[in-house]
């Protein structure tokens, strides 16, 4: 009897720690990853508020004409990125003027937009609800329609305990549903954990990667979140002239951010402005120029086995997760 | 230990209670050629300029009071959203006792604020100071016409080096006029080139523009 009270009172106890670590208000991640950047503190994750944060992400309301949401460009299946289009479309069959990156280990980066425009995933889902090309709504108008619903007050009571919907709380559980990509499930993070082997084209490709690409796409998140030009000619319709549009330094004319090189199947086509729309374009573009004094120079066989490692960052896993997917509520909510 | 407690408790509540009874409200005027600036009336500045202002909203943080040099208080809001159509907005509750000579404060918001993500109140991007597509708080927005029918558009903002327009103000408070804290635009709209028309992002413009704001209320 003592033997069987002691092992629930153990059982309970280890139930009590996973519990309290699954409410720990943090994200779950490798241990190879480096420490996050977004402040938690100010944020702390929550399940209602993670909730709030994937219906809002899925739901048209954020639109001027309650027919684009987040998701019609950061699509589920494409690691939250936009396969085909090369430039986003918008409100009233509008095409944008870059191409939707795939969102994933946001918690890491300090910076959003190509440009690096915004500088908090916080403030970041405020440029397109009030881009009159993408989503044509206003921060007020945005409010008073959720306002309005049936729904959207109790599930700000259920997150915040205020049915009033705010700016602020809008955003915040915008951040936290993003907070929550976390990819680190491809063949790479297999085998960093000592679960699979790469074979002897990844192995190759491996070993290129990291004397020509590591620098900027350093491991394990495959960018270092800086600026750089990669030499593809400017655009002459779009005349884009990246991170300069928003420091007006002439150092920065031409300057995008380095993008990770994760998920690169399901996030086709390439570059800020979806010009290329096949990775060997890509490689083909950088073993034909010099960047800051470097070239990189691959033979054909080394093209391919460069290629067989990119692949291997591929995670499959994550393009599938169910807790990612259209929340089912929202039908409920939409069509009731 | 206690004792000291349960003796200090009360003198803290009661300290609280008879500060907040005793308040008043000082007022802040925004003022060109010695009167209140009025929206949608015609002002003209000594280059026989003609202007109308339709809208000015701008932000002050950390306003702080001070006697003979010594500071002796901040304010409990760290953020005030300046509405000239707000009349509320230029009011500032202060505790009647208080004995002041000059007030201090930044025109604008810090860079920390601008860089830490969402924020409500007075910093809700509600209110149209903010720039959703350039992250960053408009400090200052005035808004009118000049020469009857050009527009002019001056949102100033910007907080990264060397674009910086957050601007420090130390301004004496009149003896005489103890109750209203005066912020002169007389050498801004005196000294103001209408003809720059817009300044919507940051950059240089807005830099020079917000120093000659300083330098007229200060």
């Amino acid at each position: 009897m003592k033997k069987f009270i002691l092992s629930i009172i153990i059982i309970f106890t280890v139930l009590i720690v996973i519990f309290n670590k699954k409410n720990n208000n943090s994200l779950d991640y490798p241990s190879y990853f480096p420490e996050v950047v977004y402040d938690f503190s100010n944020n702390k994750l929550e399940k209602e508020k993670v909730e709030l944060g994937k219906i809002l992400f899925y739901d048209p309301i954020l639109s001027k004409d309650n027919q684009i949401s987040c998701a019609s460009c950061h699509s589920s299946y494409n690691a939250f990125a936009h396969t085909d289009h090369k430039l986003s479309h918008g409100i009233n069959d509008q095409i944008g003027n870059r191409n939707a990156p795939g969102l994933f280990n946001l918690a890491w980066q300090k910076e959003f937009m190509w440009d690096g425009a915004i500088n908090h995933l916080d403030m970041q889902a405020l440029a397109p609800i009030n881009s009159e090309m993408e989503m044509g709504e206003t921060t007020k108008g945005l409010i008073k329609k959720m306002q309005k619903t049936n729904y959207y007050p109790k599930l700000f009571y259920d997150a915040f305990k205020d049915s009033i919907i705010k700016t602020e709380d809008i955003l915040k559980s915008l951040s936290q549903f993003q907070l929550t990509l976390v990819s680190a499930n491809s063949k790479y993070d297999s085998m960093l954990n000592g679960d699979v082997k790469f074979n002897m084209k990844e192995k190759n490709g491996y070993e290129l990667f990291k004397n020509n690409c590591n620098s900027c796409h350093a491991e394990p998140l495959f960018t270092n979140y800086g600026y750089k030009n990669n030499g593809i000619i400017e655009d002459t319709l779009l005349k884009d002239l990246g991170r300069y549009n928003i420091t007006q330094n002439l150092k920065d004319k031409h300057l995008f951010k380095v993008p990770s090189l994760r998920n690169l199947k399901y996030s086709y086509p390439y570059m800020h402005d979806g010009r290329m729309k096949k990775l060997h374009s890509v490689i083909d573009h950088y073993s034909n120029i010099k960047i800051e004094n470097k070239v990189i120079r691959l033979n054909s066989k080394e093209k391919v086995d460069l290629i067989a490692f990119l692949l291997t960052l591929n995670d499959k896993e994550f393009t599938l997760n169910e807790n990612h997917k259209f929340p089912k509520k929202l039908i409920n909510f939409l069509y009731q | 230990m206690i004792m000291l407690i349960k003796f200090i408790i009360p003198l803290l509540i009661f300290n609280y209670n008879t500060s907040n009874l005793d308040n008043i409200d000082l007022i802040i005027k925004l003022n060109f050629n010695n009167e209140n600036i009025s929206l949608n009336k015609d002002y003209t500045n000594n280059q026989a300029e003609i202007f109308s202002i339709r809208k000015l909203q701008f932000y002050i943080s950390e306003l702080s009071f001070y006697n003979q040099n010594k500071r002796v208080l901040d304010y409990h809001k760290k953020y005030i959203l300046i509405d000239i159509e707000n009349k509320n907005s230029l009011k500032i509750s202060i505790p009647s006792k208080l004995t002041f000579d000059q007030v201090s404060f930044n025109l604008g918001i810090d860079e920390e604020t601008n860089k830490t993500g969402a924020k409500g109140g007075d910093l809700d991007p509600i209110h149209g100071m903010y720039w959703t597509w350039n992250s960053g708080y408009i400090n200052f927005k005035l808004e009118g016409h000049y020469n009857l029918n050009n527009e002019f558009l001056f949102h100033l903002g910007g907080f990264i080096k060397p674009n910086n327009t957050l601007q420090k103000i130390k301004i004496n408070v009149s003896s005489t006029d103890k109750n209203n804290i005066v912020l002169n635009f007389d050498r801004f709209f005196n000294s103001l080139n209408f003809k720059l028309d817009k300044i919507l992002s940051p950059g240089k413009n807005a830099v020079n523009l917000s120093n000659l704001l300083a330098k007229s209320i200060n």
